[in-house]
C-alpha cells in the first residue's frame, strides 16, 4: 500500500521529472493488473483522508476498483461478487457526503457491477431498498427541515448510484455480450417508474436543497436520455419542469414553454443593444442565440407539425441571431437552417408534400431576410486589408460556413429565385461601385460570392434563367478591385455546368479565366484561375476541343515565370489542376489528334522527371510531377504502358510510394485493355518484389513505412478485383499474404485500413466466382496458412490496434470462417491458446458468441453481420466504445 | 491541462508542434500519458500549461481517469477526417467532468487540412450543447495552434483581455492551409451541386 502511494505521488507531483512520472505510470499500470490490487484499493479507501496525502489517493483508489471490475471481472470467483458489492456500497455510503469524485468512481463500479452480475437480478430496486428501508430512515415526512440525519447523508449517494446506471448500461469498455446487455437495459426500464416516483418524492422534500435538486435534475436527465422511463409515469409525476420532458417526447409537450422562450426575443434585442457598452450582454446575447437554436433544433418536429405560427416567430428570434454581427454568435444558428430547409425541402420527416408546400410559403420570408443578413455576414469589413493572415483565414473559412446556409436557403426558395434577389441588390450597388471601385467593392464581392454558392443541378428553370446569363455577362465587364475579380474567375468557375449548356458564351468566359491567370500577381490568386479552368474544361470539354482552342490551352498549361507568361511560380496542386483540365479536353479530340497533343503535354513533364530522377531531385519534386502525369493518364489512354515501364523502373530504384499509386491508377484506368496485361503483369510483379525486400529489411521496417504499405495493398487489393489471376495464380500471393499477417498490426490508419481491405477481397474471392485456377490457389493458401492470419487477426482484435477499427476487423474474421467452418475453428482455439496471459480478452465467449447460430445467420439484411459484429467486439475491454453497430436499433 | 480524445487524432503531434516539437507522419501511440510544459508569453506574464498528453488507445489507458485528477483546463480532440472520433467525444467529455467538474473545456477538431474531410463544421454541434469553445485546427500546419490555450488561458486567469505577446515558437508549417481549404470546399460545392448523393461514409 505504501509503495502505491509513494508512486502515486510521483505521478501527480507537478515538479517530477518526466521520466519518473513515466515509472511511476508504468508501475501503477501494473499494480492495476495485479490481483493484489482488490484488496489494497479497499485498504486504501479505509484510510482517512490525510493519511493519504491530498485525498486524491482515494480517487485513484475507486479508480482502479472500478477498471478491475471492468476489465478483470473474470479473476473473481462468483461467491465473492456479493462481498464485494456490499463493500463498495459500504465504501460509497461512507463517501456520501464528499468528495464527490471518489463517490462518482465508486458508484461507477457498484453500476459496473450490477451490469457484470447476473445474480443480482433487481439491482436497482434492491438499492432503493436499501437506501430507504425503512422509509422513514430516508427519507421522512416534511417539512425538510426534520429529516433524519443519517438519510439526509445517504441520498446523494443513492442519486449518484442512480444517474450512473443508465449511462454504465451504455458503456461499451464493459466487456458482456449484447445480450446481458440488453438484459440489464430491460432490468432498467422495469424499474423505471419505481425510480421516477423516487426522484418525485425527493423533489418534493428537498426543495430548499440546491445540491440535492440539482443531483436530483441530474439524475432525471440520465434516465430520460436511456429513454427508460414510460411517459405517461413521467406525466403523472410532479418531477421535473417539462421542459426536460418536451425535449424527449411529443405527447408532453407544452404550451408552457414556447411563451416564455419568444418572450426571451426582447431580452436580446436588449442584450445586443447594450452589447455595445458592456462586455457581459455579448455573452447574454451569445446565450440567448444558443437557447433559441437548442429550442429549435430540439422542438423543429413538433413545432412544425402542431404549432407552425409559433416557429415563424422562433425563426424570427433565430434570424436576428443570424443578423449579429460577431460570426461566432451569428454561426451558432446555421444548423437549424439546415434542419428547417431540409424539412421544407423534403429531406425531413415531419410534413406531408401538401404541408410542406404551406410551410414554404410560411417560412418564404423568412428566408429571404435570411439572405440578407447573410450577405452582410460575408461582406469583408473594411479593415480586413490589415488583418492578420489567421484572422483573413477564419473569416474564409466563416464565408464557407454561410456558404452551405446559402446553399440550404436555395432549397427552400429555388436557386433561380436567390440569384435574382441577390442579383438585384448588386445592381442596386453598382452605381456607387462604377463612382468609387476601390472603396466600394466588397458590396459587390459578396454578392458575387452569395451567387456563386447558389448554383444547383437539379432545378431546370436555372439552366435557362435569364438572370444567370446576365450576371455572367456582367462579371467580366466590372472594375478589377480587392478581391472582386478572383471571387468572380471562381464564380465562373463554379458555373461551367451551366455554360456547358451555352456553349456561345464559352470563347469570352475562357478569355476572361486566362487573363485572369495572367494578371495575378501571386501564386494564391492564381490558384482560383486554375481550378476554374478546371471546372469549365471538364465541364465543357466537347465544346473545347478544337485546334485553335487546344493551342491555346496547351499554351497555358506551360506558362511558367520561364516562359514569361508569369511572374510568379504556380503552386503543384494547381499544374496538375491545369493539366487535368487539359486531359478532359484531350480526351474529346478525334483519335489521331490524341496522341500528338499527349505528347506536347507529357514530353515537358517527362524530361524534368527524368532530370529530377537524375538529378537527385527531392522526393517532393517527383511525386508532384508524378502527380501530374496521374491527372492525364486518367483520362487518356496510349500513354499507360510507357508509363508503367518507366515508373517500375524508378521504383526499383528509389521504392518511393507514389509510384505504387500511379501503377494503380493505370490499372483502374486500363484494366479492360487487354494489349496492357503483360505489362501490368510485369509491373506488378517488380514491384512486388521491391516492397518485400524493403518490408523485410529490418524488423520495424513495416511501421516505418506506412505509405508503402498502404499503397502497396491498395494495388493488390486492384488487382485482386480487375486481374485476380496476377496475384491468385501467381507465387506472389504466399508472399503478400504473409506481408499482410505482418502488416495487420500496424498502427497507421490508412495503412491498417489498406491491409485489412485486402485481406477482405482476398477472402471475398475464396467464396466468390473467380476462375477455377484463381480460386484454387486462394483456398490452397488459406488451408495451408489460415492458422497465421487467424492469429493475427485475434491479436489485432485483442489489443493491438485501437478498438474503433475493431469493426472493420471482424468481416474479415467471419470471411475466414466462412471459407472453412472447422479448420477455421480450429485455428481461432489455437490462438485464443496463444493469447498472451494478462490480456484483456476472453476468448472463450468470442468463440462461442461467432460460432453461434445467430452469428452466422446469411441473410439479406446483414442481422449476422451485426451480430457477429458485436460478438467480435464485445470480449474486447474497451473494444469500439460507443460503435454504431452496438448502437444500432 | 489535460488533452484527451481517441487514439490517432493527433493529440501527441498537437503538443509537440510548439517548440522543439516536429510533425509525425507515423502514427507512434503515447505510452500511458506523457507531460509537456508548454509556455506562453501573455501581457500578465509567463504562463505554463503542463499538458498531460493521455493515451487515447484503451490498450494503454488502464489509468486514464486518474490523469484528470488535477486537470485545471482540458482541450477535447477528435480527427475531422474520422466520424467515430466524433462520436466518442460525448464519452470522453462525461469521463472527464466525472472527474473534473467545472473546469473550462475546448473542443478541437483535428486536421482539417485534409481534404477529405468527414466531419462537416455544422455536424459540430457537441460543444453548443455543454458550452465548450470549439476550433478547427491543423497540427500540420499550425492552423489555430494558439487558439485553444489563449481562451483557456482567457478563462482561468477570468481576463478575457488577455493576448499573446509573443508567439511561441512553433515547427515550421508543413503545408499551407489556405489553398488546399479553398479548394477543397471548392471541391466539396460543386460536388454537391453536380450530384445530390448521400455522402460515402467509410467510418460507420
Amino acid at each position: 500500500m505504501e509503495s502505491v502511494l509513494e508512486a502515486f505521488r510521483v505521478q501527480q507531483d507537478p515538479q517530477a521529472r518526466p521520466e519518473h512520472i513515466r515509472d511511476a505510470n508504468l508501475w501503477l499500470e501494473r499494480f492495476q493488473s495485479t490481483t493484489e490490487a482488490w484488496t489494497v484499493a479497499d485498504g486504501l479507501l479505509s484510510l482517512p483522508a490525510e493519511q493519504v496525502g491530498n485525498g486524491s489517493a482515494h480517487v485513484f483508489a475507486a479508480q482502479t476498483l472500478r477498471a478491475k471490475i471492468q476489465y478483470d471481472w473474470a479473476e473473481l470467483p462468483p461467491q465473492s461478487h456479493a462481498a464485494l458489492r456490499d463493500s463498495l456500497l459500504a465504501h460509497a455510503v461512507r463517501y456520501s457526503a464528499g468528495p464527490q469524485v471518489v463517490l462518482t468512481q465508486l458508484c461507477l463500479a457498484v453500476a459496473t457491477l450490477a451490469l457484470h452480475m447476473e445474480a443480482w437480478g433487481q439491482a436497482v430496486p434492491e438499492l432503493i431498498g436499501r437506501f430507504t428501508s425503512p422509509p422513514a430512515e430516508a427519507l421522512a415526512n416534511p417539512p425538510f427541515g426534520s429529516l433524519p440525519l443519517l438519510a439526509l447523508a445517504k441520498l446523494p449517494c443513492l442519486l449518484e448510484l442512480l444517474t450512473v446506471m443508465p449511462e454504465e448500461a451504455e458503456n461499451f469498455k464493459v466487456a458482456v455480450m449484447p445480450r446481458r446487455r440488453d438484459e440489464f437495459r430491460g432490468l432498467l426500464r422495469g424499474a423505471g417508474p419505481q425510480v421516477v416516483a423516487l426522484l418525485g418524492q425527493v423533489q418534493e422534500q428537498c426543495r430548499g436543497s440546491s445540491p440535492l435538486v440539482q443531483a436530483c435534475l441530474r439524475c432525471t436527465a440520465s434516465w430520460l436520455k436511456a429513454k427508460s422511463v414510460p411517459a405517461d409515469c413521467l406525466m403523472a409525476s410532479p418531477l421535473v419542469g417539462l421542459a426536460f420532458a418536451a425535449l424527449d417526447d411529443q405527447t408532453l409537450f407544452d404550451e408552457g414553454i414556447m411563451p416564455p422562450v419568444l418572450a426571451l426575443g426582447r431580452r436580446y434585442d436588449a442584450a445586443v443593444q447594450a452589447g455595445d457598452e458592456e462586455a457581459g450582454d455579448e455573452e447574454v446575447a451569445r446565450a440567448l442565440v444558443r437557447l433559441f437554436t437548442e429550442t429549435g433544433e430540439q422542438c423543429l418536429h413538433l413545432l412544425l407539425t402542431q404549432q407552425p405560427e409559433w416557429l415563424v416567430s422562433l425563426a424570427a428570434c433565430l434570424l436576428r441571431g443570424a443578423a449579429h454581427p460577431d460570426a461566432d454568435v451569428a454561426e451558432i444558428t446555421f444548423n437549424f437552417w439546415y434542419m428547417l430547409a431540409e424539412e421544407l425541402n423534403g429531406g425531413g420527416r415531419s410534413l406531408n408534400d401538401a404541408q410542406r408546400v404551406d410551410a414554404r410559403g410560411l417560412f418564404a420570408d423568412c428566408f429571404r431576410q435570411l439572405l440578407q443578413a447573410l450577405r452582410s455576414l460575408v461582406e469583408f469589413p473594411s479593415e480586413s486589408d490589415s488583418w492578420p493572415a489567421d484572422q483573413a483565414d477564419d473569416f474564409r473559412r466563416f464565408r464557407y460556413a454561410v456558404g452551405d446556409v446559402l446553399t440550404d436557403a436555395c432549397k427552400v426558395l429555388s436557386s433561380t429565385a436567390c440569384i435574382e434577389e441577390v442579383y438585384g441588390a448588386l445592381q442596386q450597388r453598382l452605381p456607387a461601385f462604377g463612382a468609387d471601385p476601390a472603396g466600394q467593392w466588397r458590396s459587390i464581392e459578396a454578392c458575387v460570392f452569395c451567387a456563386r454558392q447558389m448554383i444547383t443541378s437539379n432545378e431546370p428553370a436555372f439552366f435557362t434563367a435569364p438572370v444567370v446569363h446576365q450576371l455572367l455577362q456582367l462579371l467580366p465587364t466590372l472594375p478589377a478591385a480587392g478581391d472582386l475579380p478572383n471571387t468572380a474567375i471562381r464564380t465562373v468557375g463554379t458555373y461551367a455546368n451551366w455554360l456547358s449548356r451555352h456553349a456561345e458564351m464559352l470563347p469570352q468566359m475562357l478569355t476572361y479565366v486566362t487573363s485572369g491567370l495572367q494578371q495575378q500577381r501571386n501564386a494564391a490568386a492564381a490558384s482560383q484561375a486554375t481550378s476554374a479552368m478546371k471546372h469549365l474544361c471538364d465541364a465543357c470539354a466537347e465544346h473545347l476541343a478544337e485546334e485553335a482552342t487546344m493551342a491555346q490551352l496547351i499554351q497555358i498549361s506551360r506558362a511558367s515565370p520561364l516562359a514569361g507568361t508569369l511572374s510568379f511560380s504556380l503552386e503543384p496542386a494547381d499544374r496538375v489542376d491545369l493539366v487535368a483540365a487539359l486531359s478532359f479536353v484531350v480526351s474529346q479530340l478525334p483519335l489521331p489528334q490524341v496522341l500528338p497533343a499527349m505528347e506536347a503535354i507529357a514530353r515537358p513533364l517527362l524530361q524534368r522527371l527524368q532530370a529530377a530522377l537524375e538529378g537527385g531531385g527531392g522526393p517532393g519534386e517527383v511525386s508532384v510531377l508524378l502527380e501530374q502525369l496521374c491527372a492525364l493518364l486518367g483520362k487518356v489512354s496510349p500513354g499507360a504502358r510507357p508509363t508503367a515501364d518507366e515508373v517500375t523502373g524508378w521504383f526499383e530504384r528509389q521504392p518511393h510510394s507514389c509510384f505504387l499509386y500511379v501503377a494503380n491508377v493505370c490499372l483502374r484506368g486500363y484494366h479492360d485493355a487487354p494489349e496492357l496485361l503483360p505489362t501490368f503483369r510485369e509491373t506488378f510483379a517488380r514491384m512486388s518484389a521491391v516492397v518485400f525486400r524493403l518490408l523485410s529489411a529490418a524488423p520495424t521496417a513495416i511501421p516505418d513505412n506506412p505509405d508503402v504499405v498502404d499503397d502497396f495493398f491498395e494495388l493488390c487489393s486492384t488487382v485482386l478485383r480487375l486481374h485476380p489471376a496476377l496475384l491468385a495464380e501467381s507465387e506472389l500471393l504466399l508472399s503478400s499474404f504473409q506481408c499482410g499477417c505482418a502488416a495487420l498490426r500496424i498502427q497507421h490508419r490508412e495503412a491498417n485500413r489498406a491491409v485489412v481491405g485486402f485481406f477482405e477481397m482476398l477472402l471475398a474471392g475464396a467464396r466468390g466466382n473467380l476462375s477455377p485456377a484463381a480460386f484454387n490457389g486462394i483456398t490452397t493458401l488459406l488451408v495451408a496458412n489460415g492458422a497465421q492470419l487467424a492469429q493475427e487477426l485475434l491479436l489485432a482484435i485483442a489489443g493491438l490496434v485501437p478498438p474503433a477499427r475493431v469493426r472493420f476487423l471482424s468481416p474479415v474474421l467471419k470471411g475466414l470462417v466462412l471459407v472453412d467452418y472447422a479448420a477455421s475453428r480450429s485455428w481461432l482455439e489455437a490462438a485464443v491458446q496463444a493469447l498472451p496471459p494478462g490480456g484483456h480478452m476472453d476468448g472463450a465467449t468470442l468463440l462461442q458468441a461467432i460460432y453461434s447460430a445467430e452469428a452466422l445467420a446469411r441473410d439479406d439484411r446483414g442481422a449476422g453481420d451485426r451480430v457477429f459484429g458485436q460478438a467480435a467486439e464485445a470480449p474486447r475491454a474497451g473494444g469500439a466504445r460507443g460503435s454504431a453497430s452496438e448502437r444500432g436499433p | 491541462m489535460v488533452l484527451v480524445g481517441d487514439g490517432g487524432v493527433g493529440k501527441t503531434t498537437f503538443v509537440k508542434r510548439h517548440q522543439t516539437g516536429e510533425f509525425e507522419k507515423k502514427y507512434v501511440a503515447t505510452l500511458g500519458v506523457e507531460v509537456h510544459p508548454l509556455r506562453f508569453h501573455t501581457n500578465r506574464g509567463e504562463l505554463v500549461f503542463n499538458v498531460w498528453d493521455t493515451a487515447g488507445q484503451e490498450k494503454f489507458g488502464g489509468l486514464r481517469d486518474g490523469y484528470y485528477i488535477q486537470g485545471q483546463c482540458a482541450i477535447m480532440m477528435f480527427d475531422v477526417t474520422s466520424r467515430i472520433t466524433y462520436k466518442n467525444v460525448p464519452n470522453w467529455h462525461r469521463d472527464l467532468v466525472r472527474v473534473c467538474d467545472n473546469i473550462p473545456i475546448v473542443l478541437v477538431g483535428n486536421k482539417v487540412d485534409v481534404k477529405e474531410r468527414k466531419v462537416k463544421a455544422k455536424q459540430i454541434t457537441f460543444h453548443r450543447k455543454k458550452n465548450l469553445q470549439y476550433y478547427d485546427i491543423s497540427a500540420k500546419s499550425n492552423y489555430n495552434f494558439e487558439k485553444p490555450f489563449l481562451w483557456l488561458a482567457r478563462k482561468l486567469c477570468g481576463d478575457p483581455q488577455l493576448v499573446f505577446v509573443e508567439s511561441p515558437a512553433l515547427a515550421p508549417p508543413e503545408i499551407q492551409i489556405d489553398q488546399q481549404v479553398a479548394q477543397q470546399y471548392q471541391q466539396e460545392l460543386d460536388a454537391a451541386a453536380m450530384a445530390p448523393l448521400p455522402d460515402e461514409d467509410e467510418d460507420l
